[in-house]
This record gives C-alpha cells, sequence and structure tokens, in this order.
C-alpha cells in the first residue's frame, strides 16, 4: 500500500481519496459493511455463526477449482459455497440436536478439497488473493458484483423481514403462519453463499465471517428490539470497515485484520456499554 | 347440532418402527374447551403437532373445518401456542409487540403495509392477555407466566378460531399456571375460542376444560368431567379424587387478567 500512495495528490483533497484504489476500497467496503451483517443477523440467531467460516473456506476450493480449470475464479467460489450452504442445511436435518455439527463437516470438506486442489494452482498469488482478499486492488466489475448482491440482499431482507424474523425465531410456528419456510430457507441460503464467495474475494475469506457475525454480536447488547438491532448492526460494521480502511491506509497495515480488530474493539465496548443499560 | 372443528378418524403415526398414535378417533366441537391428558410418551404432544399440521407422515385423516388439514391454509384457523420451555431462544433481540406481531398478517408484505391496522391487533392480542404495558419490553426479560401470556398472545394475534396449547403452564410457577387456566377459561367463554390443550395438570384441567382426552397405549377415551362415571374413571386411573363441594370454573371469579375480554 505504501508503494501505491507515492502515486501523487492534491492537497485540498484528503490524501485517502486522491487515489482509485483507495476510492473503489471504501466503496466496495462499505457495500460489504451493508450487505453482511443484514445476512449476518439471521445467520446469528439461527445459531449457525460459524457457516461464514464453513462456506468462506468451502468457496476456497471453488476458487482453486476455477484456478486449475481455467473458470473466473469467483463465479468457482460461488458455486462451491451454493453446493456448501446446502450440505450443511441436508447435514443440519441428519443431526437435528447438534446442527453445528453440519458446519464443521463441510468447513473440514471445504479445507481438505482447496488443500488438494491449490497444489494444482500454477498461480499461488492469485489463490492467495482470495485467503486475504484485496480491497484495495478491486476490480471495477467487483464493484458491480458486490453492488447487484447488495440490491438483492437488501431487497430481499426489506421484503422477507418478518418471514426471516420469525423463522428464526420459531421455525414451526412460521410454517404454520402460512409462511413458505422452505421457499424462504432455500433463498437465504442462496443470498448467504453469495454474499460469503463475493465478499471473501474483495475482504478476504478470514475476514467475512467476522463481519457476519461480529456487527451483530455488538448490536444485541446494546439493542431493544429487533429492528435495531438491525440497524445498529450495519451502522457498527460501516464504522469498523471505514474506520479499519482509513486506519490501515495512514499506518500501512493489512486492511482485513484491522477491520475485524476495530469490529473485537467495539463488540467489547458494546459489552461494556450493555451492562450498564441493563443495570438502569 | 353441535359444529365440528376438529375430525380425527383412524389416526396412527409411528416414529421409525414404533407406533405411538394407532387409530385414533377424536373429535372437537366449536367452543369446547378440551384437555388432552396421559402419560409421558403417550403421543399427546405429537397428536396436538399433527392436528396443528405440523408433520404430514401419518395415517388415516385429519380433517379441520371439514377440510383436509393437509390442504388447509392453517394461519386464520389454528393459533397454536408452544411449550414455553423449548419454545425460543432468551436472547432473541425483539419486543413483545414484535413477537406479538408475526402473526398479525399472512403472506408476504413490506414491513410497513396496514402498519396501523397491525398495531392495533397487536395492541388488541395484549390487551387480551392483559400484557399491554409490556409491548416494548424485551421477549427475553420477562418472567415465564409473562412470556406465556406473550406466546398467547402471538396465538391470539393471528384471530384464529381454534387454540392448540401444547403443555403452555411447564415451567412457570403455581400461581402464574392459574392466571393463565383462567385466561383461557375466558377466552373460551366470553370470545368463544375453541380450545385443545396438551397438559399433564390433570387436576387445573378438569375444572376448567368441559371435556378430557385421555390419550392411552396409543387409543383415546374422551370424558366428561361432570359425570360421576368420568369422574370415577379419573380417580380410578390418574388417582385424583374429586371434591364434590369444589365448584367448576367462573369467569366471573376471575380477577387480574384478561379484565378486557
Amino acid at each position: 500500500m505504501q508503494q501505491l500512495r507515492k502515486m501523487g495528490g492534491n492537497d485540498l483533497i484528503p490524501e485517502i481519496l486522491q487515489y482509485s484504489f483507495m476510492q473503489k476500497a471504501l466503496i466496495v467496503g462499505l457495500l460489504i459493511a451493508i450487505i453482511t451483517p443484514l445476512i449476518g443477523l439471521t445467520v446469528v440467531l439461527k445459531r449457525l455463526s460459524m457457516i461464514g467460516d464453513s462456506l468462506s473456506h468451502t468457496s476456497l476450493a471453488g476458487v482453486a477449482a476455477g484456478l486449475v480449470i481455467g473458470v473466473n475464479p469467483v463465479l468457482g467460489a460461488i458455486v462451491f459455497a451454493i453446493i456448501a450452504a446446502f450440505a450443511i442445511e441436508r447435514v443440519r436435518k441428519i443431526f437435528k440436536s447438534y446442527s453445528e455439527i453440519a458446519i464443521a463437516i463441510i468447513m473440514s470438506t471445504g479445507i481438505g478439497l482447496a488443500g488438494i486442489l491449490s497444489s494444482y494452482v500454477k498461480n499461488m498469488a492469485d489463490f492467495n488473493s482470495f485467503l486475504f482478499g484485496s480491497i484495495v486492488a478491486t476490480s471495477n466489475l467487483e464493484i458491480i458484483l458486490v453492488f447487484v448482491l447488495g440490491i438483492l440482499v437488501v431487497a430481499a431482507v426489506v421484503i422477507l423481514y418478518r418471514e426471516l424474523m420469525y423463522i428464526a425465531f420459531d421455525e414451526e410456528c412460521a410454517a404454520l403462519a402460512g409462511i413458505p419456510v422452505g421457499g424462504v430457507n432455500f433463498l437465504f441460503t442462496i443470498l448467504t453463499a453469495v454474499t460469503v464467495s463475493v465478499s471473501a474475494r474483495t475482504v478476504g475469506t478470514l475476514v467475512v465471517s467476522s463481519l457476519l457475525v461480529l456487527p451483530v454480536a455488538s448490536a444485541m447488547q446494546v439493542s431493544k428490539s429487533y429492528k435495531a438491532t438491525t440497524f445498529i448492526s450495519v451502522i457498527y460494521a460501516v464504522i469498523a470497515t471505514m474506520t479499519g480502511l482509513i486506519v490501515s491506509f495512514y499506518g500501512d497495515l493489512r486492511p482485513g485484520g484491522t477491520i475485524v480488530l476495530i469490529a473485537v474493539f467495539m463488540l467489547i465496548l458494546s459489552i461494556g456499554y450493555g451492562k450498564v443499560i441493563r443495570k438502569e | 347440532m353441535e359444529n365440528e372443528i376438529i375430525n380425527v378418524k383412524n389416526l396412527s403415526f409411528n416414529y421409525g418402527n414404533s407406533p405411538v398414535l394407532e387409530n385414533v378417533d377424536f373429535s372437537v366441537y366449536q367452543g369446547d374447551f378440551v384437555g388432552l391428558v396421559g402419560e409421558n410418551g403417550s403421543g399427546k404432544s405429537t397428536l396436538i403437532k399433527l392436528i396443528a399440521g405440523m408433520e404430514e407422515r401419518f395415517e388415516g385423516s385429519i380433517k379441520l373445518f371439514e377440510k383436509d388439514i393437509k390442504t388447509i391454509r392453517k394461519s386464520g384457523y389454528i393459533g397454536f401456542v408452544p411449550q414455553k420451555a423449548n419454545a425460543f431462544n432468551t436472547d432473541f433481540p425483539a419486543t413483545v409487540e414484535e413477537i406479538v406481531g408475526l402473526n398479525v398478517y399472512q403472506g408476504i408484505a413490506f414491513p410497513w403495509t396496514k402498519r396501523l391496522e397491525r398495531h392495533k391487533k397487536v395492541e388488541r392480542a395484549l390487551e387480551l392477555v392483559g400484557m399491554q404495558n409490556y409491548s416494548k419490553s424485551m421477549i427475553g426479560r420477562l418472567s415465564g407466566g409473562q412470556q406465556q401470556r406473550v406466546f398467547i398472545a402471538r396465538a391470539l394475534a393471528g384471530s384464529p378460531q381454534v387454540l392448540l396449547m401444547d403443555e403452555p403452564t411447564v415451567g412457570i410457577d403455581a400461581k402464574s399456571q392459574e392466571a393463565v387456566y383462567c385466561l383461557l377459561a375466558r377466552l373460551n367463554q366470553r370470545l368463544g375460542i375453541t380450545i385443545v390443550m396438551v397438559t399433564h395438570d390433570i387436576a387445573a384441567v378438569t375444572w376448567h376444560a368441559n371435556k378430557l382426552a385421555l390419550l392411552n397405549n396409543g387409543n383415546i377415551r374422551m370424558l366428561d368431567p361432570e359425570k360421576d362415571t368420568d369422574r370415577e374413571y379419573i380417580s380410578k386411573e390418574y388417582g385424583y379424587n374429586f371434591d364434590p363441594n369444589s365448584v367448576r370454573h367462573n369467569c366471573s371469579n376471575c380477577e387480574k387478567w384478561g379484565e378486557t375480554i
């Protein structure tokens, strides 16, 4: 990043906004910060917090497969993540009382596959960019992809607001209330898989699951309704991502890790604040 | 002639190779308050879930308002109140009004659709269970009895004609249990809502329900708690002796909750 920063400047505009790579990083970061907690809220409330890890690791296998057979790696990641998401749903039904086993099984399978397939990848730099993300090297195509995904996720969360909340709260009664639980879960599974695989391309597989869970966990500490939790988790994610990008730019740090640590710091503050307001 | 709401005929259900219900016949009529009792594992919860349409693998027929349970749209007809203990995650970040509002409208719609109308229905449902002052409270912060009243309000918010309840008084203290029974009796007697309630508490349900359905070895036996022969049977089977001087539940004696009904 330091080398990129040596390119040109204008004193009237903050340094961070003078570089097109950082402008793109801020735009895509903002979009991902809006999308991930919207998906993450339902994921967390369904007690599937580790699903992001599982899907992002499996999407790595898709990246490797794409690079090996010469298909766009993002497409490979999306396909593998969707297959993994449905596999998790299937295995969850086999181990009803231990649904987290499904996540562990699919994650192990994904890591195993990624490990084997990556040994056939000729250009490891491409593969590693998925592992750690490349938010400061985001292409225009990726911005469009994230933008379209953002519209789809926001639309789904708004239109299916009650449905997603009811299913997360009580799936049996949701079905009784006339909600097409299978259909909503199917759509949500696809959205989760696509969100994780597309976000992993920009922020990295190691960061995407943190963005799904940490802002929601923080919001749950301080909010007093489901609606407030939804909005606060998005606000937290935007603050963590934007602050993380700015701090990493000026501090010459890795953006992904910085974003995660800021989100963890916000969680600690939220837990403290939550204890205070509960006492009151 | 009584209006039959639920009709179960030759109903059989197995868990794997183990039969749970065998050729059960069971009818519920408009205005009934049925206490469904039986030993652990007798199939009470299975039967109530089958009637609610939550389980579709069964033999025989279940009809609700003369329509097959597998084809009828349940919302608007059935309000289901699950066992409080395993019904929800107490850390779920939602207010009482948000939980009750889940059942207000059917079908997929934008959150702002008919907002005022939905708000009024939520308010009314909370008034019915005496929880109108807790609408902004987080569901997880309420006591067990209060949470159960919220779940009853959620079921009522869908304007059901029949309430199906799976041990709604489990895990709540005796005083709150009595208040729940009192509320149910009012809903039944004053609003005419038909109630089928799974319970272990044969003493309490006998004084509130007008019918008892005893489930034993996969078969059902309907009893009228007001008949001497049936009371003798209950005494013999369950060791519960009725006090002949006690009076059946009368809503006019109820206090505290449900004043608005």
